[in-house]
């Protein structure tokens, strides 16, 4: 037997910790327009949970043939999706793994410096990050964040193996 | 949250106290000790980490105090979940005949191993790596200093766990043979190179889904409103099972290269008692599907073939018939039909653990594995002598040669499945009749198991003190 639970727990503790991190480093941005050092890490481990995401979009669109068995993305990929519908902020006909990659675009021009764009017309944004984008990013980590933090301390309560699958519920977090 | 940065403090002292008292105690092998000075280390991190929470001074304050200090105390009890085999391992629990070999053999796994051993009250064997799940959480807590606590420290810490009622069960315990499987997996990534293959079938997930549906006019309607979660979570547990058994399937196939068909009789004999052989769970395929993909191994590698056509001595007649009857009872198991069929949200990921078969072989194959894999060349040469050893109640540690008064050293796999070939040899083809037949086979048994261990103790203190060919005299 391989027991995955102290290896599931610190998975989860490590996103929930990146998420919140990467809460305070974008607030730490919008208010200063730089970054710490540790903040910056926080907004790469987020970044790296979107490429999660995103390579999980890859395997739910592809209709047919067959996958790899991904676990750890298709997990960030249900979480992002139980996030994003709690808030109701995809625009119509965006997917998970479009917002995903909208979410990665904002978190890569945060890190190379591009300061926040005053008003979201085009020109504007070209020049910077559009407000609009930086909010729907700053919503989004903020829910993930308040996820994992739940779902951290649920794995904390719960002491069977297997607690993993049971957090997995996806019928009863998805159908609404 | 004052209240909680409190309690979490209060939390991190008794975790502190408790890991220091732990270091004074007695040990088989320096590793427990090392990992607890590991655990002691991130929790005075996580407690400075705290009072620095604490402080009303703190420079940058922290902008999200709450969850920071709900975090750290979650990384304090996993820290504490983590001190379990240290607390487990002492030299009263566990002997340093079983801890030492098994450690001098992870090491030629590779020289960054170290192994922990302990009983849990559980019917089952376990492992897990304990290292990097700790970097992955101090990496969560405290940015950009992760890996300063893991430099120069080993790469990996085997947590290897047996089942507290079988005792210092040794044959019983080449089951290791598996957990050892899962730590070479860890090392050389087999099951992590075959799980980036595309291995699950869609069509069988969409099937799945159909079958779980209810037939009639509402199955439209749910597949509009809910097909796409319903093949997510399907998706999911796919995955989530593939990853699972593929990681078993590896274990077992290294398990026949760690001790030979030793690991298989390990396996043989708890397994179909603790698991149904044609219905898979949560954690484990089908027991059959491991009995066959074991048994195969065991032929590749001609284990089968240790004994010749023509046994010349009585022994080797013994050896020959021990293993040729429990390979053809096995082969009789794996071979039958299924009792039972497959619950239907178990076959996509079965199928795709059976796809992965012949990849994870490939991978295997590609592995050094000369310092450390047992061999049917090894058995052939050692395991006759070893048995007559055991023939007159005499610990099977070395091989004895004509004209030297000390016997030659051997290798822990080739004493197992000595001991286990006796041990089958041994043991009547057929029920007790009687509990008091049942008591005398099993003091039997515990008899050869006790000859086994001191034969392992024997020969690893051999190997520590080095007898040189002057000392072996002739």
């Amino acid at each position: 037997m391989s027991d995955n639970e102290i290896t599931n727990r610190s998975e989860l503790l490590y996103y929930a910790s990146a998420t919140t991190g990467a809460v305070a480093a974008l607030a730490e941005y919008r208010d200063t327009g730089s970054l710490s050092p540790d903040a910056q890490v926080r907004l790469r481990q987020c970044l790296e949970l979107m490429q999660r995401i995103l390579r999980a979009q890859g395997l739910v669109d592809t209709r047919s043939g067959r996958i790899a068995a991904d676990f750890g993305s298709i997990h960030a990929y249900r979480y992002m999706r139980e996030a994003l519908d709690s808030l109701d902020i995809l625009a119509p006909g965006e997917s998970i793994g479009e917002a995903a990659s909208n979410f990665a675009a904002t978190i890569e021009s945060v890190l190379d410096g591009i300061p926040l764009a005053d008003v979201d017309t085009e020109e504007d944004t070209a020049a910077g990050i559009g407000r609009e984008d930086y909010t729907r990013l700053e919503r989004a980590i903020k829910a993930l964040a308040s996820l994992y933090h739940k779902r951290t301390a649920e794995s904390t309560a719960a002491s069977d193996p297997a607690n993993l699958m049971q957090l997995s519920e996806p019928c009863l977090l998805l159908a609404r | 949250m004052k209240y909680l940065i409190d309690s979490s403090i209060q939390m991190g002292l008794a975790l502190q106290h408790t890991l220091e008292q732990l270091r004074m105690e007695e040990f088989p092998s320096d590793s427990p000790r090392v990992f607890g000075d590991l655990l002691l280390s991130l929790t005075n991190h996580i407690l400075d980490r705290l009072l620095d929470l604490a402080s009303e001074e703190r420079e940058p304050p922290p902008v999200i105090p709450q969850a920071e200090a709900a975090l750290l105390a979650r990384s304090l009890a996993q820290i504490a979940h983590s001190a379990r085999p240290v607390a487990g391992s002492n030299s009263d629990f566990v002997p340093w005949a079983m801890v030492h070999p098994v450690e001098m053999l992870c090491r030629e796994i590779s020289p960054e191993s170290r192994v922990i051993i302990f009983p849990r009250w559980t019917y089952n064997y376990g492992y897990y790596e304990a290292i990097a799940p700790l970097k992955r959480l101090m990496d969560g807590i405290a940015t950009g200093t992760g890996e300063d606590f893991f430099k120069g420290r080993p790469q990996y810490y085997a947590v290897l766990s047996f089942p507290a009622v079988e005792g210092y069960h040794i044959l019983q315990n080449a089951a290791w043979g598996h957990e050892i499987g899962h730590h070479a997996d860890t090392v050389f990534s087999v099951s992590e190179r075959v799980m980036r293959e595309p291995l699950i079938d869609q069509g069988d997930i969409d099937l799945e889904i159909a079958d779980l549906l209810p037939a009639g006019p509402d199955r439209e309607q749910i597949l509009r409103s809910s097909g796409e979660v319903l093949r997510l979570q399907a998706m999911e547990k796919a995955a989530w099972l593939t990853r699972r058994w593929v990681r078993e399937l590896v274990a077992d196939i290294f398990s026949i290269h760690v001790f030979g068909p030793a690991s298989l009789f390990a396996f043989a004999s708890i397994v179909p008692v603790m698991h149904s052989l044609d219905q898979p769970d949560l954690e484990y395929p089908p027991a059959r599907l491991r009995l066959q993909t074991m048994l195969r191994e065991v032929r590749e590698l001609e284990y089968d073939h240790i004994v010749d056509e023509e046994p010349t001595t009585e022994t080797q007649q013994s050896v020959r018939s021990a293993l040729a009857s429990e390979l053809a009872r096995l082969q009789a198991l794996a071979d039958q039909e299924p009792s039972e069929q497959v619950k239907p949200e178990y076959l996509p990921a079965l199928k795709a653990s059976q796809a992965a078969i012949p990849l994870i072989k490939e991978c295997i194959a590609e592995v050094p594995k000369e310092r450390w894999a047992c061999s049917a060349g090894l058995l052939r040469r050692d395991v006759f002598g070893l048995f007559e050893r055991l023939e007159h109640d005499v610990p099977p540690c070395e091989v004895e040669e004509v004209g030297k008064l000390v016997g030659r050293q051997t290798r822990l796999a080739a004493i197992i499945n000595a001991g286990w070939l006796y041990q089958l040899a041994q043991r009547p083809r057929t029920p007790p009749q009687s509990l008091a037949e049942a008591v005398q086979r099993r003091d039997r048994a515990r008899q050869i198991n006790g000859l086994t261990l001191k034969a392992i103790e024997l020969s690893e203190i051999r190997r520590q003190l080095g007898v040189t060919e002057a000392i072996r005299g002739s």
